[in-house]
């Protein structure tokens, strides 16, 4: 009776291993599909290097991919995506809106997140707050000030960069005093859509990050400029460190990234082979973990569809 | 028909072409692989050809030299070795739309191409989809370095105008260079007319953001300018006001700091030129005296008498950002694509953009200071620029290109051609069958005559000794002045019928073309000489080269002079390249080297671009 159960046990353990062997050699062949969006193009460099052969990274703008999958009728050629969320959602509602299957898994829980700040030149933020509502700088007084020489305002195009729509949908809480239910009705508001415009239409199109940009040519090109405290390292890091300040808006929101994946096997294979390593790259480059004290529970922000709104308002402004 | 957007695109293609086969007398043309010599690639190693901005190139060398034998310069296990030729940015476009054609004369393809401005990327980038083929400069390339656009004055006369407590802008300036009164409307009838330099937009940086600061000055905009913007008729009528007043052309400011240099060796700086457009980099070279940014063997760098200030333009300035383009183009693999980007991240550590800022630029690490020699001791201020202006989108400036061919100064050129004997030698010595010198001459000459427009007058002369029956018999004209828009194929004609004959009075003609022009100066225009030669003075009637010299130089000082400038081209391996370049100083212009018949009708093309 031992041998016959020994036997069974060899026999169901073989099974196991030969199973497991198959599972392997049959991964060892993929190449998992990447899109990562731009900028979290450190991350990214360092993601594709991690994986050599198994993980094939494309480093391109969120509003680029967003604008190639929201009518993609076919293999969308990714497995998965990094990016600040809610773009993968804002892509999966213009899907659905046209009658086209959602592409990503159902919602995906955050990897790290960053606060949104504004970087700013001490002088200049010390002279607009004495005209700013309680002598406080924000995204309201800085839409306000737009156009003046000592206020010249920056973020990423909210059109393409996964960021600069968080920051001008930061901006856009703001002006409606912190609300984030909000409704496409209420940007249609007089008053808001001359602020936004204001705010909206001196925004440079460069492809280099403007904080990159105001830490290298200074106040002539930037004077204030919106992005996550963890890109705002590079400002305590510059040499006119002590010249500058960040800003945390009174409508405290956050960028949160997401590895959102294709459903099926290729996409959970993705996510258990990067999101532990992404994590951790992404807590290197100053982000934090959700949950971490002094965040917020949410993300402060309005729902994917405002959001994919304030995105076609600004197009309408700028022209992009 | 060919239109005037095509016009302006053969021309910047064939100047292109000539910029890789000529140089300037102040040596920072761009020769064959920018007249650099090619290294050899050790064995094993990857080339890494870089081809950059002129300006930058003594400091890519060097970091090339130290990365070459760094760790850093083998990304995974591999060797990568860096390879920096020089390029004037409009000439490396170009040839980039070209795909990069003849590698013997341009020098090797690219794999990283590093004009002064991204502008440029945006420029090729445009020019290669309208011909329907993809973009090849990324979009997103990081700045290596960064130098403000400003105006470069001799102090005492920047001081005139407020400097440094009164901001100055574009506007300020573009009015002086009108004003009839000149320097008698600020207190200085002695200095002369307001004298503005500017170098030719198809070639450099500084010349095409000064031509878009023009633009924004006119339209009293900092930003968004558009192609309604420039065709509106008071924007015409500034363009060509500004461009009036400008002395001549030149491919790169280099030509200008030299001169502006030697003239303020001569105590005549003040009346040379009153303000030029350059990067914030050159007021430094200058001011320590060495000009062009460039120490040449056995130059010995002197500050001049007069130093020129830094004016940051009140309207705002535009940037030269010398980004790393890492082409997408067909020629790079991704092994050169491994090597590029480990050279781009060593040039940004911290210790070599140390280095950056030693050699006059703004950091492109935002971790590292403005330091010396970026300072007021050099005339400089580093809180300076308040402002920039936006780069305008590529199909406006390409339109800029276009609108500059038709805006810029008429000019008013004799052609002196030389046909002694030694003109009907093989132009390759090795084919004894094969065209002559003249034959390439003449066909160079006649390709040339294209790029003139229409109100430009031109002239045409032939020298030899005595090639004509009556006095003077050392030159004949065959063509008289007139605007080459009625008589290019009457000009072409003679040129084409041109024969061998005896020797070469070289100095008789020089001198004689000179007086000619001046004797019928013409003050609306650019003045000016090409005088193409093979050889060296063989008239036993005229040696005197020093008299010349001295004739040449007086001619063109004073505030009331009548500036003709000489700009020769030694042609052929016998000519006299050193003589033509004193002959071309003296008149501050420059001297070409074609000593390689087979780059003549490319050095012709150069040398009109100063025009």
């Amino acid at each position: 009776m031992l041998a016959v159960v020994g036997a069974v046990a060899m026999i169901v353990g073989a099974v196991v291993v030969r199973g497991r062997l198959d599972d392997r050699s049959e991964d060892a062949g993929q190449v998992y599909r990447l899109v990562c969006a731009a900028d979290l193009e450190r991350v990214c460099a360092e993601l594709d290097d991690a994986f050599p052969g198994r993980v094939d990274v494309t480093v391109e703008g969120a509003g680029t991919t967003a604008d190639r999958l929201r009518r993609l009728d076919g293999d969308p050629e990714l497995d998965g995506w990094l990016v600040n969320d809610p773009w993968p959602a804002l892509v999966d509602e213009a899907r659905r809106s046209g009658s086209l299957p959602p592409l990503f898994d159902t919602q995906a829980a955050p990897l790290a997140r960053s606060p949104l700040v504004i970087v700013a030149w001490k002088d200049r933020a010390g002279a607009l707050a004495t005209t700013c509502p309680d002598g406080k700088v924000g995204w309201k007084c800085l839409g306000d000030a737009a156009g003046r020489p000592d206020a010249k305002v920056g973020h990423a195009d909210a059109a393409r960069n996964g960021t600069g729509l968080l920051v001008l949908a930061q901006a856009t809480v703001e002006w409606f005093d912190g609300r984030t239910d909000l409704s496409t009705f209420d940007l249609e508001d007089e008053g808001f859509q001359r602020w936004f415009a204001a705010l909206e239409r001196p925004m440079e199109s460069a492809a280099s990050s403007p904080l990159d940009r105001m830490l290298l040519i200074g106040r002539a090109v930037y004077d204030f400029v919106g992005t996550t405290e963890a890109d705002a390292i590079k400002a305590d890091n510059a040499a006119k460190r002590d010249e500058l300040t960040k800003i945390y808006p009174s409508s405290m929101a956050t960028a949160d990234v997401v590895l959102a994946v294709t459903p099926g096997d290729r996409g959970s294979r993705l996510r258990e082979i990067v999101a532990g390593r992404a994590r951790t790259e992404l807590t290197d480059a100053g982000w934090k973990a959700p949950g971490s004290a002094g965040l917020p529970a949410g993300n402060g922000l309005p729902d994917a569809g405002l959001i994919d709104a304030i995105r076609a308002k600004a197009r309408e402004v700028t022209g992009r | 028909m060919r239109t005037r957007f095509q016009r302006t695109v053969v021309v910047v293609v064939a100047v292109a072409l000539a910029a890789g086969a000529c140089s300037t007398s102040d040596g920072s043309g761009g020769g064959p692989g920018g007249g650099d010599g090619l290294q050899s690639i050790p064995k094993g190693c990857t080339a890494i050809d870089m081809q950059v901005s002129p300006e930058k190139v003594e400091l890519l060398t060097d970091l090339a030299r130290t990365f070459n034998s760094s760790d850093e310069a083998k990304p995974g296990g591999r060797c990568a070795f860096v390879r920096v030729q020089r390029k004037s940015s409009g000439v490396g476009m170009s040839l980039l739309v070209d795909g990069w054609p003849d590698e013997a004369t341009n020098g090797p393809r690219p794999v990283i191409w590093s004009p002064a401005s991204s502008a440029w990327g945006a420029i090729l980038n445009y020019r290669l989809s309208t011909a329907g083929q993809p973009a090849m400069a990324p979009t997103d390339a990081k700045p290596f370095m960064l130098t403000p656009l400003v105006i470069a004055m001799p102090r005492p006369m920047a001081e005139a105008i407020g400097w440094p407590s009164t901001p100055i802008g574009f506007a300020d300036i573009l009015a002086l260079a009108q004003d009839p009164a000149g320097w008698g409307g600020k207190g200085h009838p002695e200095w002369g007319p307001f004298r503005l330099a500017k170098t030719n937009p198809n070639f450099s940086t500084s010349g095409l953001s000064v031509t878009i600061a023009q633009y924004y000055a006119a339209t009293g905009k900092t930003r968004d300018l558009t192609a309604e913007d420039l065709a509106r008729p008071e924007v015409d009528a500034f363009a060509r006001g500004v461009e009036n007043s400008v002395v001549h052309y030149g491919d790169i400011t280099p030509t200008f700091l030299n001169n502006w240099y030697r003239n303020d060796a001569r105590g005549t700086s003040l009346t040379y030129t009153s303000a030029l457009a350059v990067e914030e980099k050159s007021v430094i070279d200058y001011n320590l005296g060495n000009p062009d940014g460039i120490t040449d063997p056995g130059e010995k760098p002197r500050p001049p008498k007069i130093p020129l200030v830094a004016i940051y333009p009140k309207e705002g300035t535009l940037f030269s950002d010398n980004p790393f383009f890492l082409l997408d183009a067909p020629w790079v693999d991704d092994r050169e694509r491994e090597g590029a980007q480990a050279f781009e991240r060593y040039v940004q550590t911290p210790e070599n953009q140390q280095r950056v800022v030693q050699f006059g630029f703004r950091p492109g690490n935002p971790a590292v200071p403005v330091v010396s020699p970026i300072d007021r001791s050099n005339g400089l201020d580093p809180d300076q620029p308040q402002n920039i202006l936006q780069v305008p989108e590529p199909a406006v400036l390409a339109r800029i290109l276009d609108l500059w061919a038709q805006q810029r100064r008429s000019a008013r050129v004799m052609l002196v051609i030389d046909v002694s004997g030694s003109m009907g030698d093989p132009a390759d010595e090795d084919d004894d069958q094969g065209q002559t010198k003249l034959d390439l001459a003449k066909q160079a000459a006649v390709t040339a005559l294209a790029q003139f427009k229409d109100d430009d007058d031109v002239a045409l002369r032939i020298f030899s000794t005595e090639i004509s029956p009556t006095e003077p018999t050392d030159y004949l004209d065959l063509v008289p002045f007139g605007p080459i828009g009625a008589q290019r194929e009457q000009i072409a004609s003679k040129i084409r019928s041109l024969v061998p004959t005896q020797g070469t009075p070289l100095y008789t003609v020089a001198g004689a073309s000179f007086e000619n022009l001046r004797a019928s100066y013409d003050a609306a225009k650019i003045n000016a000489v090409v005088l193409l030669t093979d050889g060296r003075n063989e008239d036993p009637r005229n040696r005197d080269l020093e008299k010349l010299l001295t004739d040449l130089h007086a001619g063109n000082e004073g505030q009331s002079s009548r500036p003709v400038r000489i700009f020769p081209i030694a042609y052929g391996q016998d000519s006299d390249l050193a003589t033509l370049k004193r002959i071309a100083e003296a008149t501050n212009a420059a001297a070409y080297d074609a000593s390689n018949p087979a780059t003549i009708t490319q050095v012709f093309t150069a040398v009109i671009s100063n025009f």
